[in-house]
């Protein structure tokens, strides 16, 4: 049946797998602040600045690395201006981050147009290339499925893996998780609330970019929508 | 007298300093992007004052803003954050293009099809506004997260149907088909372009003002807005409250959708909105969420809109410099509520000092 639409499941599930990952990476880096009690709606905001940021840091440096450092630069940016007015001065979530996800579109759209012009013509960088695993990438079907992705794929996978250690094996995951489930009790405990708060942002704005530079030229579009 | 200004001025204040804090931030982005900022800026204000024409363009922009201004506005007092908006302006643009469609041939008058199709929008936006209410008054489910799910379904829902089953007849173009001269909104006397639409916003701003601040049941919104806990123990059901609040913040954003559509395009696009579902949220807070000041400062950003509009067609900056300058004041409007009191201590600090 698949051959009627000319496709190959080997394809289809590797597609499945490269296209998760920038939402696997935007979401565990969301996961930080969410379990610090911190809601995350402001990912969409992270991912624009850092989408823009990576292009136009791999754009003009040439360099894939400076672009994603760029774009995890931007993250951390966004995170902090969120975190400033949500955690520190107690603004309301919600508005806030709908303020910075228009914020983000409005900045995008007008930075790319005046850097790249109203040209037809998409701006492109050369994108990650696959790395496959040396033995794994062999095994028959789930070998280019899961192995022969590009590294970004591979760090979201192994971001998880990390995630879940550090959540549930670590103290200072277990201070993170009670802090979200019941600040009060936390705080009586002894832990300081607000830190920890303050520190949960972060990392989620440089996750939620590193994925955005890695998808490579495509990003000019993205950005203009 | 005095005493009055005295009063006023904190609430003048935020939106004062938000508006001007945007702009300099704004003008800082104009000259890093190696613009003439004053060019920039005159330009604005020719594209906002400059002629009939560009007046009524600010008045047909600032209708929607407005009319989901206001809606979104007795949501919030009721701290029901209907940031979906945008989805029910789509929703009752979809319903309206719907039900024309079914009524078109059969040749029914204005004054019964309009209301007719305006109703409908009424009920598309309503219910894509009561589904986020009921589920956080039975649920507890964040109504933030679920109204912007439901925009999206929204959104893409009419973007499949204008290239699908809604589209027009020649199968050209990504919209429906135009609407019969009947079911479009009157024009205003003396002017081509500007239609009924901003008269309906004005009523509805002021209708909203007296529902809030004169009957019952806005001040059980207030109650149930300021203290939940307080309003229950009062005798106000906050459910009834919060599902009430979403349900008619929807039905007044699809009500803009629905005068849009009949209105000034006479027909269902993709691109219908340039996010007005989401700058009547800064549109709203701007104004203090007072329905009579949004008439105001829907104006105001209706202005914006059309003056970068003009700005980009003779300096070729780009028109996403409204986007900008309307996300920049919604994210200096909320910083501002919040150090209010900080802000107007270091005033007086300043005035002690003179």
């Amino acid at each position: 049946m698949l051959e009627l639409i000319g496709a190959n499941l080997e394809t289809i599930l590797q597609s499945t797998i490269r296209l998760a990952a920038p939402f696997l990476l935007a979401a565990a880096g969301g996961l930080f602040s969410d379990l610090a009690g911190v809601s995350s709606i402001e990912l969409e905001a992270i991912l624009l600045m850092g989408a823009f940021a990576g292009f136009v840091g791999a754009f003009f440096s040439g360099s894939l690395l400076v672009g994603m450092l760029a774009a995890m630069a931007a993250g951390v940016a966004v995170c902090a201006i969120y975190s400033y007015l949500v955690v520190g001065i107690g603004a309301r979530a919600a508005l806030v981050a709908t303020a910075l996800v228009l914020f983000s579109t409005g900045f995008t759209s007008f930075f790319n147009r005046a850097l790249f012009g109203v040209s037809t013509d998409v701006v492109s960088v050369v994108a990650l290339s696959n790395l496959p695993v040396p033995v794994l990438s062999k095994l028959p079907l789930i070998g280019p499925v899961f192995f022969q992705q590009n590294p970004l794929v591979y760090l979201a996978f192994l971001l998880i893996a990390a995630q879940c250690f550090f959540f549930y094996r670590t103290m200072v995951g277990l201070e993170w998780r009670s802090i979200g489930e019941n600040a009060n009790a936390s705080d009586t405990a002894g832990l300081p609330v607000r830190r920890y708060r303050h520190m949960a942002v972060p990392p989620h704005g440089g996750a939620g970019d590193g994925r955005c530079c890695g998808s490579g030229g495509g990003l000019s579009v993205h950005c203009l929508v | 007298m005095k005493e009055r200004v005295k009063q006023a001025v904190p609430a003048v204040l935020v939106p004062l300093l938000a508006i001007v804090s945007a702009f300099v931030v704004g003008a800082f982005f104009l000259a890093l992007a190696g613009y003439d900022v004053p060019a920039a800026g005159a330009a604005i204000l020719e594209g906002t004052f400059g002629s009939r024409r560009a007046v009524s363009q600010m008045l047909m922009k600032a209708t929607p803003l407005m009319l989901i201004g206001v809606g979104v506005a007795i949501a919030f007092k009721g701290a029901s954050f209907n940031i979906g908006a945008e989805g029910q302006f789509f929703a009752g643009a979809l319903g309206v293009t719907l039900l024309e469609g079914i009524l078109r041939d059969r040749g029914l008058p204005s004054w019964l099809l309009i209301p007719l199709l305006l109703g409908a929008a009424v009920v598309f936006g309503g219910v894509c506004g009561a589904i986020p209410g009921y589920l956080k008054a039975r649920r507890g489910a964040s109504e933030v997260v679920t109204s912007v799910m439901i925009s999206s379904i929204m959104v893409l829902l009419v973007g499949f149907l204008v290239n699908g089953p809604l589209q027009e007849p020649n199968k050209i173009y990504s919209e429906s088909q135009e609407i019969v001269e009947a079911a479009r909104l009157p024009r205003l006397q003396g002017n081509s372009n500007l239609h009924i639409g901003i008269i309906i916003a004005v009523a509805a701003a002021v209708l909203a003002y007296f529902v809030l601040e004169k009957t019952t049941y806005g001040f059980q919104i207030k109650m149930a807005g300021q203290n939940a806990l307080a309003a229950e123990y009062a005798g106000v059901n906050p459910k009834f409250i919060c599902v009430s609040t979403l349900a008619i913040s929807g039905a007044i954003s699809g009500l803009a959708g629905g005068i849009e559509v009949l209105g000034l395009t006479w027909k269902l696009y993709v691109s219908i909105s340039p996010g007005y579902g989401y700058n009547a949220i800064a549109v709203a807070l701007l104004a203090g969420l007072n329905p009579l000041a949004i008439i105001f400062s829907a104006m105001l950003f209706g202005g914006l809109n059309t003056g970068c509009n003009q700005m980009a067609r003779t300096l070729g900056v780009p028109s996403s410099l409204s986007a900008l300058l309307q996300a920049l004041v919604l994210l200096f409007v909320v910083a501002y509520t919040v150090l209010q009191p900080q802000i107007l201590q270091w005033l007086k600090r300043g005035k002690e000092r003179c």
